[in-house]
């Protein structure tokens, strides 16, 4: 620099010693190896696949599967490629499902580990410390095998009924389980049920049209909002009438012992391998994200709990409105990554049968379908999976940040 | 330096993989409080919490009668009792037991020893920091290793039918405890080395007659537990911290030879093994050395690199006769993967660098990393002499119980280390064409569930290497494992590098450090020492995660319950205690382990400020 300034020329070190050479001469040589190594590997792979006679090609996906998929109506005569996506219907179906009810465990678990209640924070505790430690293939199988094997065996009879809970005080059906499956009530839909959920969509919205107006009445006048009240009310309201005027378009289905009494019939299309590992995987999630709450709880300032007690806020407005919004922000990127961890851990689904994505790969490559690339197609869906829940999650994170953080 | 929760903020932050760390929590006090106070405040504060404990509290109470029924009364527990040998080293091959001996015998004798090591060096940062030594209290140990206690116990009572297995904790923990008691004392009277070699004598005498018991092919687990002894015998002599964790690094090592082989690259464990002695030693000789001792150190490195490479190149690359291709296939389980990683081109670049970074080093008048590359290589060849000596042969790594996940999870996590750390240089590098390479890596990695590469080890992954390479399943397991644990390893020292203030950067800019150097020097250690609870999680995980080898037919922990239920006599019997004995022994080691990474966190914490 100082060269430059008194207007000689700048003198370049020699060309070894030289940075800007290095870098490039750096990138030049890590671009290098890593093209020569992959390529060595890849030819190595192609060459040996040929030389035993598998095939390198992509032509197996339009070939029929020739194996049935458990507990759906998949048939042998589809090809492979319906068969993957059948497989990611399913992975979709566990994960979904998981990741809903692991966030409500979590939540509520790591909010119990703070709780002023000695037994709540002790079992909350316990929860945590047992459920975290296990693999999780080890609590799928806990819930494959060792629990449901011991439900009630089909064909049923009145001395021997499958396991059943039914709503308090009435007749109908909580929960209803055996060794094959766990029904649960579902709405089973009838006539006019398409209009029925447009018009219940259009309640909602119009709920959300008073949910606003509440909230401006009270930020013009001052008056109390009671927006919950009015929403509800509005939506309720909308839907009872929408149900009476089209003449009962849904109902409750429940499940029950079919004609034959072999078969659960009714309800959720449940069986249990998809109900071990979905639970399983929520309940192993869910100890993970209970942890990231309890911290991200803790991370609040002690200045903000000081303050609400101040204003004589109580227990749960404290938690509601100054607590959980601030320890949300801290905990949403974690939270993130344990959905991503519960999806790919769908694929140990396997080890109840359960037919995922996984599975389904792992059976087709049982039936001779060509290895490399049917492992290629798994891992290309897992990734696109990965990378579908976190452009989502990373846009609700990005809206969830403060601005100027 | 006070610890009490009281008077501290609380801190608590969550780590990348969710791990939560909380400094300063508050313990519930009610020192103070009668019992009455207690119930009231803890119990029934409010009228909901009042119904809350009362419900939970029966439900509770109801799930631990249970519990305590199923454990002691209805439980059959007949099948882990008679498989209990299956679950812990599956199916170890008959003749060679004693190698199990020998094995756990040294690594209990160099747990005590890195332990010992360890508080020893604790101690001495202490006093050179003029800080007073908190010594670790006995409750908090208790805390973290209750559980992996309790498996013991369970295992040894339910289990052992014979008095072999009680003889083998006994001496287990008694070369543990003479490991410890090695690194305690610094005074050489005549009597406490006298009182030592009691404890030696006899440890020498009971391993030669361990390897005379069984046949053993040959003299080999003698010779190491010999040398175990030797090494204690100089860490007593010699009472550096240093040296201390060296003989218990070596120990280590030297323990896992005991089953994968001396041939191989026994010389290369050994050799990084012994490496903080020889730095120590480097660092006290070093400055009284000539110059021109650092230009005759440096040709030494090199010159013991390249014999290195030709012994041992040539070894796997061009003589041995069962090698099937340019990487090799060799006896051991870890020499294969480190043929593997430790290809021809590594050597060439490790002799390159060495006496690159030895020559700059005299040529600015330091005449130490010379003298200690030098070293290594001279120790190197010499180890590799000795293992020739020596001569033990390896077995074929299979499947073995919980030893298999157990190594299977430590041998990835410390392979994967140094990729994970060039990884995430390479991430935070300036240079685009490394940080999109290696970010595409980490990326693709943790995109992908582990089952999918376990297909890939399991079924084509001998494919990309040359025809007829052969490495066995496990090995192949071990290696996507050990790729797989990178990418996370990368995220995690990336987070710790992230962590380290930029100032300290621009501080070292400031004394004109080279950018290799305020990596190596300045940020690196400060990172590291920050993200080891996050390596020990990520260890758990990984432990967690080498169930799923069950996947792949390899009888690992969970897998020998399949091989236990296929037997007729076990059909249908004690199908849910079976799990839920193996699911205590995953909860047991990975509970301490996170309770050990707790530990440690508050300690370095405390140190810290």
């Amino acid at each position: 620099m100082t060269d430059t300034l008194s207007g000689t020329k700048p003198s370049r070190p020699p060309f070894w010693r030289d940075v800007r050479v290095l870098r490039v001469v750096a990138q030049v040589v890590a671009a290098v190896t890593v093209v020569l190594t992959v390529r060595y590997l890849l030819n190595n792979l192609v060459g040996n696949l040929n030389a035993v006679g598998i095939s390198t090609k992509f032509d197996f996906l339009g070939s029929p599967a020739r194996f049935p998929v458990k507990d759906s109506n998949f048939s042998p005569d589809s090809t492979i490629s319906a068969l993957i996506w059948k497989g990611v219907q399913n992975t979709a179906a566990s994960a979904f499902v998981g990741i809903a009810l692991a966030l409500v465990i979590g939540v509520v678990v790591g909010v119990g580990r703070l709780s002023t209640n000695w037994v709540v924070r002790k079992l909350s505790t316990l929860y945590v410390e047992t459920l975290r430690n296990i693999p999780p293939l080890v609590i799928i199988i806990f819930f494959g095998f060792a629990i449901f094997t011991f439900g009630p065996f089909s064909p049923f009879t009145p001395a021997s009924p499958p396991g059943e809970i039914k709503f308090p005080g009435t007749d109908a059906t909580l929960l209803m389980y055996s060794n094959q499956r766990l029904g649960i009530p579902s709405i089973a839909t009838g006539q006019n049920s398409g209009i029925f959920w447009i018009l219940l969509l259009v309640a909602l919205v119009v709920a959300g049209v008073v949910w606003r107006w509440r909230t401006r009445v009270n930020i013009d006048t001052g008056e109390p909002h009671r927006r919950v009240r009015y929403s509800l009310a509005t939506f309720l309201g909308l839907g009872v009438v929408a149900f009476v005027a089209l003449g009962a378009p849904i109902s409750g289905s429940f499940p029950e012992v079919s004609e034959s009494g072999r078969l659960i019939v009714g309800g959720l299309d449940t069986n249990n391998s998809y109900v071990s590992v979905t639970i399983a995987l929520a309940l192993y999630t869910g100890s993970h994200i209970a942890e990231i709450v309890r911290g991200s709880i803790l991370a609040v300032p002690k200045g903000q709990n000081e303050a609400s007690n101040a204003l004589a806020l109580s227990g749960f407005q404290r938690y509601r409105f100054v607590v959980l919004p601030q320890a949300a922000r801290i905990a949403m990127p974690p939270t993130i990554n344990q959905f991503l961890n519960l999806t790919k851990n769908t694929s140990l689904a396997a080890a109840v049968a359960y037919p995922d994505l996984t599975q389904v790969v792992r059976t087709a490559i049982g039936n001779d379908q060509p290895s490399p690339q049917m492992v290629l197609i798994l891992m290309g869906c897992y990734l696109s999976f990965s990378l579908f829940i976190s452009v989502i999650l990373n846009v609700v994170n990005r809206r969830f940040q403060l601005a100027g953080r | 330096m006070s610890t009490t929760g009281e008077s501290e903020p609380r801190i608590a932050t969550v780590g990348g993989d969710g791990s939560v760390v909380v400094l300063g929590e508050d313990a519930p006090r009610h020192g103070e409080q009668s019992p009455r106070e207690w119930v009231k405040t803890n119990l029934f504060n409010r009228w909901y919490n009042g119904v809350i404990t009362i419900v939970l509290g029966t439900i509770a109470l109801i799930l631990l009668a249970l519990t305590v029924r199923f454990v002691f009364v209805t439980a059959q527990w007949i099948p882990v009792r008679a498989n209990l040998e299956l679950f812990m080293i599956g199916q170890f091959a008959r003749g060679e037991r004693t190698r199990i001996v020998v094995q756990l015998l040294l690594l209990s004798g160099a747990v005590g020893l890195v332990v010992g090591g360890l508080r020893q060096r604790s101690r001495e940062t202490s006093r050179l920091a003029g800080l007073d030594h908190v010594p670790t209290r006995p409750r908090e140990l208790v805390g973290s290793y209750w559980a992996v206690v309790a498996f013991i116990t369970f295992c040894m009572v339910v289990g052992v039918r014979t008095a072999g297995p009680w003889l083998l904790l006994l001496a287990c923990i008694v070369a543990a405890v003479a490991g410890y008691a090695a690194t305690l004392s610094t005074t050489r009277t005549p009597i406490s080395i006298a009182s030592w070699l009691v404890v030696l004598v006899p440890l020498a005498i009971a391993g030669g007659v361990l390897s005379q018991v069984q046949d053993l092919n040959n003299q080999g687990a003698y010779t190491i537990a010999i040398a175990a002894v030797v090494l204690l015998a100089a860490v007593r002599l010699v009472p550096r911290p240093s040296f201390t964790l060296s003989a218990g690094l070596v120990l280590g090592a030297a323990s896992f030879q005991v089953l994968s082989g001396t041939h191989g690259l026994a010389w290369f464990y050994i050799t990084v093994a012994a490496m903080p002695a020889v730095a120590d030693v480097v660092g006290l000789v070093a400055e009284r050395l000539p110059v021109v001792a650092g230009w005759v150190a440096a040709a030494m490195a090199g010159a013991g690199v390249v014999v290195l490479f030709v012994l041992t190149g040539g070894e796997f690359v061009f003589q041995a006769p069962e090698i099937e291709g340019p990487l090799g296939v060799v006896t051991g389980p870890i020499g294969s993967i480190t043929a593997f990683l430790g290809g021809i081109g590594l050597v060439v670049l490790a002799a390159a660098a060495l006496v690159g970074s030895s020559v700059a080093g005299v040529a600015r008048g330091d005449v130490a990393p010379a003298v200690r590359f030098a070293a290594f290589a001279v120790l190197g060849v010499a180890f590799w002499a000795i293992g020739r000596v020596v001569g033990l042969d390896g077995l074929i790594w299979d499947s073995w119980g919980l030893h298999t996940n157990l190594v299977v999870a430590a041998a990835s996590i410390i392979l994967a280390f140094p990729i994970g750390l060039l990884l995430a240089l390479g991430r935070r590098s300036s240079l685009p064409v490394l940080r999109v390479l290696s970010t595409a890596y980490i990326e693709l990695i943790r995109g992908v569930p582990l089952i999918s590469l376990l297909f890939i080890a399991a079924l084509f992954l001998n494919f990309f290497f040359a025809t007829r390479t052969n490495l066995p399943l496990v090995t192949r397991a071990t290696i996507v494992i050990t790729m797989f644990s990178a990418a996370y390893i990368a995220e995690i020292v990336r987070g710790g590098l992230q962590s380290v203030e930029k100032g300290q950067t621009e501080a070292g800019q400031a004394m004109g450090m080279s950018p290799a150097a305020i990596t190596r020097l300045l940020v690196l250690p400060q990172a590291l020492k920050n993200v080891i609870p996050a390596l020990v999680g990520q260890f758990i995980s990984l432990f967690k995660d080498t169930s799923l080898l069950f996947f792949i037919t390899i009888l690992e922990f969970l897998g020998v319950r399949d091989i236990i239920h296929a037997q007729s006599e076990f059909q249908g019997l004690g199908i849910a205690e079976t799990l839920v004995f193996v699911a205590f022994g995953f909860w047991a080691f990975s509970f301490t382990m996170s309770r050990e990474s707790q530990r440690l966190e508050r300690r370095l914490d405390v140190s810290n400020r």
